[in-house]
């Protein structure tokens, strides 16, 4: 115990000096205080002249235009002009606008025509959609505001499992969101640094030493050990940040992406420490396993490449489960190795999950991570002394396969 | 230098030990034992199986046949932890420090802070390290990162210290402050088992010797043994004009070794009569010098290589 402890905590020291990690911490930091602040920052900072929009065209269409559109807020509107002729760059910038929304009437329906210097300043359904009322008006001859306030569009479809209500339903795919996010920049950077760690072992040809000096069991448990404890000291910055930055948010008027993370349920908070956890500890064995195969660090992107891809589809899954945390696809997923503790977290967060499902993926997690510690430990055992030539990815099956190193 | 109490009656034995990868024999058979006090020389060429055979006795490798004991007892952890090892291989970590190093590899032995802490201190002071243990590894010369190897392997005070190549990229000064480390640790009843490539440092050190070729074992035993074995007798004459060399050269089976200005070197049959040799050397010139020579380790040892491949 004494010994585990003894490399335990020179692994967290050496860690927490070196470079990758000091980087990662301030880089990944740095990322959440950004993606945390910059929806409100955007929201508040004030607009440039290609958000405002002027508003050309007879008066009984172009006046309540303007109140539509104003009303929707998305496009406040700075002029109105009863002339519609086309416009020049030269007419917009001179009347302090991004683009000029000309009305007309056909017949019994609203024609507009969006002159614009940029295209994404003026969404065409959002144009639609607010001045929907107005053209409904030019065929009932009713108030374009009475009708508004009568217009339900679109009609509002949404999922709602085991939440009170839509807004919490929202604010739960939200958060889900943004930590399976967290889970995979958690898991990819520091099974990235633990492989870099053992790699560095081997290259500074300090592995013989090592493995002549302590029992490689406690050895390369030690090593995980102090990986997942960065990992959570890294994850427990993050937190902080966030709840630093986006408790702010929260409390303001401006909603932001990172806002719910700032109130995170304690049981979704639970879950997702625990399958962050099983996640991390499956790839730390086989990333450990195979850094004691690389004899040169220029090898190391070579080994990590392959091994990053269940990680990358892992992901792609969980983020589609989202959307249908039931499907057929997404349960079967939410069982597979690797893969599972995204999917399954995922599914956690924003539906109700049969306790035996949960079970039996928690079951397939451990029992996986045991099989690919035995593994991992079989590779590190022959690989941190094997120089020359790396083995070929036979070989190294046939490492894991065989009961004596 | 740090004093160990050690048992003069543990004996290492490693019985027929056999390694095999895939299909090469790395280590077919072999067989040696180690008296508890004494230094004892594996030589052998490169890919012989020294190192899996070190590697066999530290544990890192599981041998596929034969057996390693220690007092008759196999080997387990626990045995091993009185183990120190010197590797071929070596490295450190090159941001830790110096003094940091050494007591971390203490402490992985199972060695408590304040010993540990205080053994680094004494392993600094005879290393002569004193001016780099507060920098970091990386910042040291190649022979001074050897030294800290050095007292990594032996900070524990082990029983036994095995060490694979110690003298290689020493220069002639550290080399001969490792080896009288080494002879210290003799002095204080260490265990030592070396491999080098160095055969006049491993005479000067070692008292038994195994030279082992094609993981088999060749020769084995103290100098004397193996020059029992020598075929032939070797003598120094001087001068080593042209009349000694003309008489010299016709003894059946004899062979030139050397020759300067001052003296001849000659390997000549076992049988040779030297009385009767003498005679006729002072008869054609003024013979001031004539030595019968013993043959060195690495004549012994290049001698033995020859036959096993003959």
């Amino acid at each position: 115990m004494n010994i585990f402890v003894t490399v335990l905590s020179a692994e967290v020291m050496r860690r927490l000096r070196s470079r990758a990690f000091v980087v990662g911490l301030i880089f990944g930091s740095l990322s959440i205080a950004l993606i945390t602040r910059l929806p409100a920052l955007m929201a508040s900072s004030a607009f440039g002249q290609e958000h405002y929009a002027a508003v050309a065209g007879p008066a009984a269409l172009a006046g309540p235009a303007k109140a539509l559109l104003e009303k929707d807020g998305s496009l406040p509107v700075r002029i109105v002009r009863e002339s519609a002729t086309a416009p020049t760059p030269a007419m917009l910038a001179a009347w302090h606008v991004g683009s000029l929304l000309e009305l007309s009437r056909v017949g019994d329906r609203l024609r507009v025509i969006v002159y614009t210097l940029d295209p994404s300043a003026v969404q065409p359904s959002a144009v639609r959609y607010a001045l929907l009322p107005l053209d409904v008006s030019l065929a009932t001859h009713r108030s374009p505001i009475q009708l508004r306030t009568e217009l339900r569009f679109p009609v509002a479809v949404r999922s709602v499992t085991n939440f009170r209500n839509a807004a919490q339903s929202a604010s739960a795919h939200e958060t889900a969101y943004l930590l399976l996010l967290l889970l995979y920049m958690l898991i990819v950077f520091n099974s990235q640094l633990l492989l870099t760690s053992v790699a560095e072992e081997k290259t500074s040809r300090i592995a013989e030493l090592l493995v002549s000096s302590v029992d490689l069991t406690i050895l390369l448990s030690a090593k995980i050990a102090a990986s997942t404890v960065l990992a959570l000291l890294q994850m427990a910055a993050w937190f902080v940040i966030i709840a630093v930055l986006g408790g702010g948010i929260a409390n303001s008027t401006t909603s932001t992406g990172a806002a719910p993370l700032a109130a995170l349920p304690p049981a979704t908070a639970i879950e997702f420490l625990a399958f962050f956890v099983l996640g991390f500890l499956q790839m730390a064995v086989i990333f450990a396993g195979a850094g004691s195969l690389v004899n040169r660090t220029e090898d190391l992107g070579a080994v990590s490449g392959p091994l990053f891809l269940p990680v990358i589809i892992a992901l792609i899954v969980a983020i589609v489960a989202l959307t249908n945390p039931n499907a057929p696809y997404v349960v079967v997923c939410s069982f597979v190795p690797i893969i599972s503790p995204f999917v399954m977290f995922s599914r956690l967060a924003i539906s109700s999950v049969p306790t035996a499902q949960l079970l039996a993926a928690a079951f397939i997690d451990v029992a996986c991570v045991m099989l690919f510690a035995l593994a991992g430990a079989r590779l590190y055992r022959v690989g941190m002394l094997l120089y020359g030539r790396p083995p070929s990815w036979r070989q190294a099956a046939r490492t894991i396969a065989r009961i004596r190193a | 230098m740090p004093q160990r109490k050690g048992s003069p009656f543990s004996v290492l034995f490693v019985n027929g030990v056999r390694k095999d990868f895939g299909n090469v024999h790395a280590v077919a058979g072999v067989s040696f034992s180690i008296v508890a006090g004494t230094t004892f020389g594996l030589l052998g060429p490169n890919g012989s199986g020294k190192t899996t055979t070190m590697r066999m006795i530290l544990g890192i490798l599981t041998p596929d046949g034969g057996t390693i004991s220690w007092n008759g007892t196999p080997l387990d952890a626990r045995i091993r932890d009185r183990f120190g090892y010197l590797p071929e291989e070596r490295g450190l970590y090159g941001r830790m420090r110096v003094r940091d190093h050494i007591t971390y590899f203490g402490r992985l032995r199972g060695i408590g802070k304040p010993d540990s802490s205080r053994w680094t201190a004494e392993w600094i002071e005879r290393l002569e390290l004193q001016q780099f243990a507060d920098r970091p590894c990386a910042e040291l010369s190649k022979g001074n990162q050897q030294k800290v190897q050095v007292a990594c392997a032996a900070v524990h005070r082990p029983e036994i210290l095995v060490l694979d190549e110690p003298f290689s990229g020493l220069d002639p000064v550290n080399a001969e402050l490792i080896l009288s480390v080494l002879r210290e640790l003799q002095t204080n009843g260490t265990t030592l088992v070396l491999s080098s490539h160095e055969m006049w440092q491993l005479e000067r050190l070692c008292t038994d010797f195994c030279i082992i070729a094609r993981g088999r074992n060749l020769a084995a035993g103290t100098l004397a043994d193996l020059r029992r074995g020598w075929p032939g007798r070797r003598v120094r004459v001087a001068p080593g004009s042209a009349q000694v060399l003309q008489i010299l050269e016709t003894i059946e089976g004899g062979r030139q070794i050397e020759r300067n200005d001052v003296s001849v070197t000659f390997d000549l049959p076992a049988a040779t009569d030297f009385a009767s040799l003498l005679r006729s050397l002072v008869a054609v010139e003024s013979i001031v010098a004539f030595e019968p020579i013993e043959p060195s380790l690495r004549d012994l040892y290049l001698h033995v290589i020859e036959n096993a491949h003959e």
